[in-house]
């Protein structure tokens, strides 16, 4: 009685591999100690694992019970990962753009006015992504898992519209100083790879967030 | 004492158990059925998380012991744990003493 329920567990359960296994191991622990305790009361060992089994509860809502747990620490890796995707990646892109932009001749040395604002727009957006990630990171900690996805979906949209100002930005600087194009492909290469893990996290979240949700 | 009654005093009941000293989940739920004097009969596949809830609030810590062959959790109370039990102990007074005194059970 005790392996099946704790294989159909395994399998409801929500959460990473190693927060899944502790689990199973406490539940193991649980379950064979109150078995124990029903055979010294003189059950036979069927009954008292039978019993054990159905004192602990239906498989679904044990796991179920589970879920906000396994949400928050989503929100709080994909929320962590994010804020340090976004403190190393801005730097590195705009040192990237620097150092490999090739010299432009704008009147009075500054880019046109249309470009200047989409320059500013990204570094406010990634600015605003930042600070949602940290918000997302303090209610998750606090287990405010609805509140901390909202702040995570927060700190996705402006990445997403800073990603798609930066692209309009690149393009339309390419098209006034020749050769800027590999610059900013490389930027944008790079920002991409560093962005990328949090963005799976991200992902991790909203898929134990739906489970959580359903 | 129905389940969902005693689920909404879940943090209270379990913070005040570990008060009395270091418990793995089974006895905990074990003690508080005892000493509630069976009152306190307990879904027990919802102590963990529970008990894992109030780990990630920093209220509890854990660690692995072996017992018997087998790996078993143990839970103490933290200090911030012990805060957290004391304002529920006062939550659950002013509570306690307003449905006494709505209900007409208050002397």
């Amino acid at each position: 009685m005790i392996e099946p329920f704790l294989r159909q567990l395994a399998d409801a359960l929500p959460g990473d591999r190693r927060a899944r296994r502790r689990i199973l191991v406490e539940v193991e622990d649980h379950l064979r100690t109150a078995a124990a305790e029903a055979e010294r009361r003189g059950l036979s060992r069927d009954e008292a694992e039978a019993e054990a089994v159905r004192r602990f509860g239906d498989v679904r809502t044990v796991a179920a019970g589970f879920g906000p747990l396994a949400l928050a620490t989503a929100l709080r890796r994909a929320a962590l990962a994010l804020l340090a995707a976004l403190l190393v990646a801005f730097p590195v892109a705009y040192g990237l753009t620097e150092n490999l932009l090739p010299p432009a001749t704008w009147v009075g040395d500054e880019p046109p006015p249309a470009l200047r604002w989409k320059r500013g727009a990204v570094a406010f957006l990634a600015a605003v992504a930042a600070a949602a990630a940290v918000v997302a990171y303090v209610l998750a900690r606090l287990g405010r898992v609805r509140l901390a996805g909202a702040a995570t979906g927060c700190a996705a949209a402006a990445l997403a519209l800073g990603a798609g100002v930066a692209t309009v930005l690149a393009v339309q600087w390419s098209e006034q100083v020749p050769g800027a194009g590999r610059a900013f492909l490389a930027a944008g290469a790079v920002t991409a790879a560093l962005i990328a893990p949090a963005v799976a996290l991200g992902l991790r979240a909203a898929l134990e967030g739906r489970n959580v949700h359903s | 004492m129905r389940s969902e009654q005693t689920k909404g005093q879940l943090d209270l009941l379990l913070l005040a158990e570990l008060a009395h000293g270091r418990a793995h989940g089974y006895a905990l739920i074990e003690a508080l059925r005892e000493r509630s004097g069976g009152a306190f009969d307990l879904a027990e596949g919802t102590v963990y998380p529970a008990l894992h809830r109030l780990e990630q609030a920093g209220a509890v810590a854990s660690e692995w012991r072996e017992v018997a062959g087998r790996r078993r959790r143990v839970y103490r109370l933290t200090r911030r744990g012990r805060r957290a039990l004391e304002a529920e102990q006062r939550r659950w007074r002013d509570f306690a003493r307003a449905v006494d005194v709505v209900a007409g059970v208050a002397r």
